[in-house]
């Protein structure tokens, strides 16, 4: 067995560590505001879209924005928000389904196109289709099948710090040697003092199993990937609580365990890297390798084969179902 | 061409000179040196003017060992020997026979008045065949401002028209277009791979231990390979063969020591030249407890040493070292971060120099070159260490043969074993659990080239400078080749034994140069070159750092082939008072190498040229320059305008993008005046330009709550522009025979203007719980280095 931990960013904690390094350097290093004057700039459509075993297709449209552009809750109303596109999913069985609309806790900004009818199913490939302001778009993607973890546990995130109330969890997995994978996992916690609306996903988001291909290994989760949005509509304390990395006793953690194909996964890994370290200015910044066929689009179309468990502080496992 | 044709070709080349032989001809031959020192004079003219016919010269310049030879027919000549800064030998001398006469030259500094900028003679740059290149004598850079008050051989080559600095805090520079991976960097032959110290800050040359600085941009002859952009060849003195002499000086945070002198006077000398910062010393007890340099090492030192041994008049030897280390580390207040970067240089050469006839000179040398890179790196429970490193064994002997006055031949063989360590990594993610990364095994390559060249005075106006290189490179076992799918997974891997070739290269490499004479003040130049390079710098990071790794062309990375077209007009006025040149030049670039967008981390497992991406690149640009060469007020004044773009199938799209490093304007101005010859003088230099480019944030989006940024086309945007003016005073405050103090005062960037090191963009998020109201505004930082840095040396010399 292996522990890999955060391996996957062990290059840009080099990076980063030169670049600390550097600034401590410069005794007399200084920096400035500066105003940028970008070339000009057309907003595209987003698409985030995504589809689980059992579950509807959740599509949610938006605009991209202006770098400098402040966005506050008026800027969402007015312009974020894609609200009149049609929006529709087939499946290779040939179930087709209009989404619609609506409410949906499950969306970061709380409205999201819903299948009505359809649900995901393992195996089973299923394209999207969205029509808006007179152009059209479409990606495919695949549910694979879902696979069991062996186990999971809360784990020490360091013998420096106080292991009596900062955790981490770990999960162990044996990979398939029969074929490629590409795994993702996410967090919810549940806690007196907050829960969690949208799953977090830590760094790395997605990683496939070139590295440790047939064999078992475990794998730290921090709640590193938390933003604004999960904490929106939070008071300040729960905020405050939500944002800490590691688990504290008392905290029921749930763990999603994902599969998806290899376009869903070129994206999640570009996505995830890029918002990790797309600013640094060492680094030569990499497109976001999107699935969708269109002009000026931007986001993905990803289908996750899931399986769940829960965990309590003191090791105890159990299984987690919605 | 086939390797036949190429040897075929390769000894008729050598042997066109015999059928120019012309019979009643002697020869004068000897050595050249410096009179108070012993020194090799490498650039000294030796000029035979007929007394029954002035009009008719014939002469030579010293080899780098201060070996001359003219071969004239019998008479009575007037001998003229000419090196700027030294007085002229002027003398009459009947040549019945052949003559061996050896040289020394008496220092002109104590009778003259002038600054020298360039070790040339005075109407070199228009009587040269060389299109670009340049030679910069170590009291010229000795003079100019630098910063902290250390003399830099590379921020004094960025001066030059066509070299480009990459900025402060990057070790890299750029000639004309060419990536830093394309500039060979030799130390007394041996190459070196990494030539900074402090991230770039400051070189590793120590300018004590040089003795002069030569740049080929362009024109490049065939006796030099390897690399596509330009050679940067820096001599280190070979130890005083008369008297013991110490040169040292104590600065801000430097302080350096030279010990030179003769193990045998006349016959065999030494040289011993350390240089170390104290500043990690001097500022512990200032430090707070937390601060993360408490108790950290942070320094770097290197030592230089030479001997020298005169065997006999045929026969020379030198020996030459070089080591240096950067040691870096820091820590967090909590103790959980820790970080320590290091890396060494360390070259070793030998070389024997052997006058077979006087007509032949034989240099025999053996090199050695290493640079190694780790870090370690501490996070918590997550542990990190990253090595890598490159080793060079290299085998050359070249003749000079001038078999008449018309020709200066060379030709010769060089081989370079390479060994190559591009990745040594470990990890530990946990107490007791170790995670095996891949350890990536050394590549091994075979670097073997033959080459001849030939400067060839076809008349008084025209010189011809043409050379043939050939090479034949072998990348060897032991060596894994993996074999991928069409989702990057491996399918296959495929083995070759030790010595085993893996894939092999033969490549053609013609050199020509011309000028044409217009008048004694003025010539046009002209130079094609076809440049391959067989070993690869591929930089991650925007800009230039000790992880970047090398390594050797393979069967997926093709060497890289350079094409480059220069046009030159040179042109004196008031008695070579004032140079000027204008430069024009073109280059087309192939297999120019660049990682891949969106690197996944399981990589690591693969070869590392299977992360690379291979694309092509365009160059073209004019140079300017002004020189004025003597007088009390000497300086000089380069412009360049410069155009340089890539284009990768894989990368922006397909579209051509701006290198990183395409400067539109590059102004160089450096002037010094002596307010009292050799007492005291001050110097000014100023520098321009365009800034660089960069890929910048145009928009942003979320996706699954995430804060996505989009950018804009690679190298889209350009960072405002870099100029700085420094100004020394240079004060020798006593100077006998026996012993000489001076001050230097040093102010560095005098107009503390703040230059962009890098831009850096930051989102500040601002949340009202309560009303559910917020605001995501993103905001632009230009990070500066060095602000106004006064500096103070003293140096002395007994």
């Amino acid at each position: 067995m292996i522990n890999i931990g955060l391996f996957g960013s062990w290059w840009g904690r080099v990076r980063m560590g030169m670049s600390v390094l550097m600034a401590a350097l410069l005794f007399g290093a200084c920096e400035t505001e500066i105003d940028v004057d970008l070339p000009d700039y057309g907003s595209k459509l987003v698409i985030e879209g995504t589809i689980e075993n059992g579950q509807p297709a959740i599509v949610t449209l938006t605009n991209s924005i202006p770098y400098f552009q402040e966005l506050n809750m008026e800027y969402i109303q007015n312009n974020l928000l894609v609200q009149d596109a049609e929006v529709i999913v087939t499946s290779s069985d040939g179930e087709r389904d209009s989404l619609i609309l609506q409410f949906c806790p499950d969306a970061p900004l709380f409205l999201a196109y819903v299948s009505p009818n359809l649900r995901g199913r393992e195996n089973t490939t299923y394209t999207l289709t969205v029509r808006s302001k007179g152009k059209e778009y479409h990606a495919t993607t695949t549910i694979p099948h879902t696979f069991d973890i062996d186990s999971a546990w809360f784990s020490h995130l360091s013998d420096i710090l106080n292991k009596d109330t900062m955790r981490t969890v770990r999960i162990q997995l044996t990979d398939d040697p029969a074929e490629s994978s590409y795994y993702s996992f996410a967090v919810k916690v549940a806690c007196p003092k907050f829960t969690d609306r949208l799953w977090v996903s830590p760094v790395p988001v997605a990683f496939d199993d070139k590295t440790f291909s047939g064999i078992t290994f475990n794998f730290e989760l921090e709640r590193y990937g938390i933003t604004m949005l999960h904490t929106l509509g939070m008071s300040e304390a729960q905020s405050e609580a939500a944002k800490r990395l590691t688990f504290r006793p008392g905290d029921t953690v749930y763990v999603k365990c994902s599969l998806m194909d290899y376009n869903s996964y070129r994206f999640m890994i570009t996505g995830g890297t890029e918002a990790i370290m797309g600013t640094n200015p060492f680094l030569n910044p990499a497109p976001v390798v999107s699935n969708i066929e269109g002009e000026n689009v931007l986001g993905a179309w990803c289908g996750f084969a899931s399986t769940f468990k829960r965990i309590f502080w003191e090791d105890t496992v159990g299984y987690y179902g919605r | 061409m086939g390797k036949r044709h190429s040897i075929i070709l390769l000894i008729m080349y050598c042997l066109l000179p015999f059928m120019q032989v012309q019979g009643q001809r002697v020869t004068l031959s000897g050595t050249v040196r410096d009179a108070t020192n012993g020194e090799s004079l490498m650039g000294a003219y030796v000029i035979l003017t007929d007394t029954a016919r002035p009009q008719d010269k014939q002469g030579c310049v010293t080899n780098q060992a201060g070996f001359y030879s003219v071969s004239v027919p019998r008479g009575t000549y007037k001998m003229t020997i000419n090196y700027l800064s030294f007085k002229t030998i002027e003398e009459f001398i009947a040549l019945e026979k052949s003559v061996k006469r050896d040289f020394e030259l008496e220092s002109d500094i104590i009778a003259g008045d002038e600054v020298i900028i360039q070790g040339e003679r005075a109407d070199h740059n228009i009587a040269s065949a060389d299109v670009g290149r340049m030679e910069m004598k170590i009291e010229a850079i000795k003079a100019m401002p630098a910063l902290m008050g250390e003399a830099d051989v590379i921020k004094s080559i960025q001066m030059l028209p066509g070299v480009m600095s990459g900025g402060e805090g990057n070790s890299g520079y750029y000639v004309r277009g060419g990536g830093t991976d394309q500039n060979l960097v030799l130390l007394d032959e041996a190459t070196v791979y990494n030539t900074s110290h402090l991230f770039g800050f400051f070189s590793i040359f120590n300018a004590d231990a040089v003795k002069n600085v030569d740049l080929v941009k362009s024109g490049m002859p065939a006796y030099y390979g390897g690399r596509a952009a330009s050679i940067l060849n820096v001599y280190q003195k070979e130890g005083n063969l008369k008297k013991y002499e110490v040169d040292g000086g104590i600065g801000l945070i430097f302080s350096h020591l030279t010990v030179q002198g003769p193990f045998k006077k006349n016959k065999a000398s030494f040289l011993i030249s350390g240089r170390r910062t104290y500043a990690d010393l001097l500022i512990q007890p200032f430090l707070k407890p937390q601060s993360p340099l408490k108790g950290m090492k942070f320094y770097f030192y290197d030592l230089n040493a030479k001997f020298n041994i005169i065997i006999n008049d045929k026969h020379r030897l030198y020996f030459g070292a070089y080591y240096g280390t950067d040691t870096y580390g820091f820590k967090s207040s909590s103790g959980m971060t820790k970080a320590q970067f290091m890396w060494s240089n360390a070259t070793a050469s030998a070389r024997w120099n052997y006058i077979i006839s006087p007509k032949l000179f034989l240099n025999t040398s053996t090199t050695f070159s290493y640079y190694d890179f780790s870090t370690e790196m501490g996070m918590d429970v997550f542990k990190f260490k990253l090595g890598s490193g490159i080793r060079d064994y290299a085998l050359k002997s070249e003749l000079t043969w001038m078999p008449t006055p018309k020709h200066n031949i060379r030709f010769g063989v060089h081989n370079v074993f390479h060994q190559c360590l591009p990745g040594q990594i470990a990890a530990q993610a946990g107490i007791d659990n170790d995670f095996p990364f891949p350890t990536q095994k050394p590549y091994f390559a075979n670097e073997l080239s033959i080459y001849a060249h030939d400067e060839f005075d076809i008349s008084r106006r025209w010189k011809l400078n043409m050379g043939l290189r050939y090479t034949n490179f072998m990348h060897l076992g032991a060596f894994t080749r993996y074999v991928l799918d069409d989702f990057g997974t491996i399918s296959d891997s495929i083995f070759y034994r030790p010595g085993e070739i893996v894939s092999q290269y033969n490549r053609v490499e013609p050199r020509l140069s011309v000028r044409f004479l217009i008048d004694s003040m003025t010539s046009l130049k002209a130079s094609a070159t076809l440049n391959h390079q067989f070993m690869h710098q591929i930089s991650m990071a925007t800009i230039s750092l000790p992880t970047d790794v090398w390594m050797p062309s393979t069967d997926l990375m093709k060497p890289q082939m350079v094409m480059q077209f220069s046009l030159g007009v040179f042109r004196n006025f008031y008695h070579n008072m004032f140079e000027t040149y204008v430069d024009l030049y073109y280059k087309k670039m192939y297999n120019l190498a660049e990682y891949r967008d969106g690197l996944d981390f399981s990589v690591l497992m693969i070869n590392p040229d299977q992360l690379y991406t291979f694309g092509q690149g365009w160059s073209a640009g004019a140079e300017f320059f002004v020189k004025k060469a003597r007088g009390r007020f000497t300086g000089f004044i380069g412009y360049t305008l410069g155009f340089t773009r890539r284009q990768f199938d894989e990368l922006n799209n397909g579209n051509p993008f701006w290198a990183k490093y395409d400067r539109r304007h590059d102004v160089s101005i450096s002037l010094t005046y002596d307010i009292l010859p050799h007492k005291l003088s001050v110097s000014a230099i100023w520098v321009y330009q365009t800034g660089n480019t960069m890929t910048i944030p145009i928009g942003y989006y979320f996706y699954m709550g995430s804060y996505i940024t989009e950018f804009s086309e690679r190298n889209e945007y350009r960072m405002p522009p870099y100029h700085r003016l420094d100004i020394a005073v240079n004060w020798t405050i006593k100077k006998t025979s026996k012993f000489e103090t001076g001050l230097n005062f040093s102010i560095y960037n005098v107009y503390n203007r703040k230059n962009p090191f890098f831009i850096y963009l930051e989102t500040n998020t601002n949340i009202d719980a309560n009303s559910l109201n917020f605001a995501i505004e993103n905001k632009a930082f230009q990070m500066s280095l060095f602000p106004i840095i006064p500096s103070v040396t003293w140096n002395f010399k007994f």
